[in-house]
């Protein structure tokens, strides 16, 4: 199963059990980060992920997965590229609420800024 | 098996005319010294000081004897034995 | 087997507790209920810029704060043992013919939760075969 988080994180695991409230428990996890048509792989365990902050969850096809033309580099390499892609879109995003808040009145958005 | 926990999971009386420092709900954080408590977390705390997240420093003010609303409480920790230290993590999946 | 149920047995082992903000919390857990607040202690407490570490003897979390929790990994097949420890104690104390009454005793729903348990263990399988 593929979940996404709303800190913008991807969780690929197996769903082992969830209740109500969503609450997932996904067993051996890797978090995977992307840049461009790269992508790195880091082994995480067992989750226990808290519902709420749950964006997405879906099932992968498995079949499918072999055909994705992405290419797998090392998670050393491309954190730096990821912390980066993070800062700039948190950059963009401040950005655009600026101008939004101070010449089209809206209000800013309060506190995650997440969207969700 | 899975029976619902009727009794708190914090011993809060242990607690009692020791320094605690609390976190909230929005990111304000205070120390004080645990005078009184409820099951419903609600805290009287005297000697109250608040850690303010300034810049381009961290400062403090003093707010005397307070009580804290339990529902906006998200951590609580004693004072003694906390400490800020290097990264514990070094060469190990943080 | 809940979320909450594998939380309820990780009592005395090492977990990462992640909250909204970006704080992570690194100790045993103490205790914890059914609201997801929890006590850990001997914990690390890791700024959410991850810059800034301090240690703890003890500390109390909210439940409604936390993003996720990272247990062991072989919690999950101690788990899986004593349910089958306890199935096995339910059906021998109520006799052979309460085989699915003595699931139920396992958890509350263990109805429903065996029937969840065994798709989901297919899928795992799937998986690891392709």
């Amino acid at each position: 199963m593929l979940v996404v988080l709303r800190d913008g994180r991807k969780l690929h695991g197996v769903l082992r059990s969830y209740d109500q409230f969503a609450n997932l428990v996904l067993e051996d996890t890797v978090e995977r980060i992307y840049h461009q048509d790269v992508y790195a792989e880091m082994k995480r365990g067992l989750y226990l992920i808290r519902g709420e902050n749950v964006v997405l969850l879906g099932e992968i096809d498995l079949d499918q997965e072999d055909d994705v033309p992405l290419k797998q580099v090392d998670w050393e390499t491309l954190e730096p590229y990821h912390q980066k892609d993070i800062a700039d879109k948190k950059a963009r995003d401040e950005l655009k609420a600026n101008v939004l808040f101070e010449k089209r009145g809206f209000c800013k958005e309060g506190g995650e800024g997440d969207g969700y | 098996m899975d029976k619902p926990k009727r009794e708190a999971i914090l011993d809060l009386a242990k607690y009692v005319n020791e320094r605690i420092r609390v976190k909230f709900t929005g990111g304000r954080e205070v120390t004080g010294v645990l005078k009184g408590f409820d099951q419903l977390l609600n805290l009287v705390l005297d000697d109250v000081e608040e850690q303010l997240h300034t810049e381009p420093l961290p400062s403090t003010r003093q707010l005397g004897l307070v009580v804290l609303r339990g529902p906006t409480l998200t951590l609580l920790s004693p004072v003694d034995g906390f400490e800020e230290i290097a990264n514990p993590f070094v060469a190990q999946d943080a | 087997m809940l979320p909450l149920s594998l939380l309820n047995a990780a009592q005395n082992k090492p977990m990462l507790v992640e909250l909204k903000n970006g704080e992570t919390f690194n100790g045993h857990l103490v205790n914890c209920d059914n609201f997801m607040n929890i006590t850990l202690r001997e914990v690390y407490q890791t700024s959410a810029e991850g810059d800034k570490f301090w240690k703890l003897k003890e500390c109390y979390i909210r439940g409604s704060t936390i993003k996720y929790l990272r247990v062991p990994d072989q919690l999950l097949d101690v788990v899986k043992e004593e349910q089958n420890r306890a199935r096995e104690a339910g059906r021998s104390s109520r006799g052979g013919s309460g085989g699915s009454r003595g699931a139920r005793g396992v958890s509350q729903r263990g109805g429903r939760g065996a029937v969840r348990g065994g798709p989901m263990r297919g899928a795992r399988g799937r998986g690891r075969g392709a």
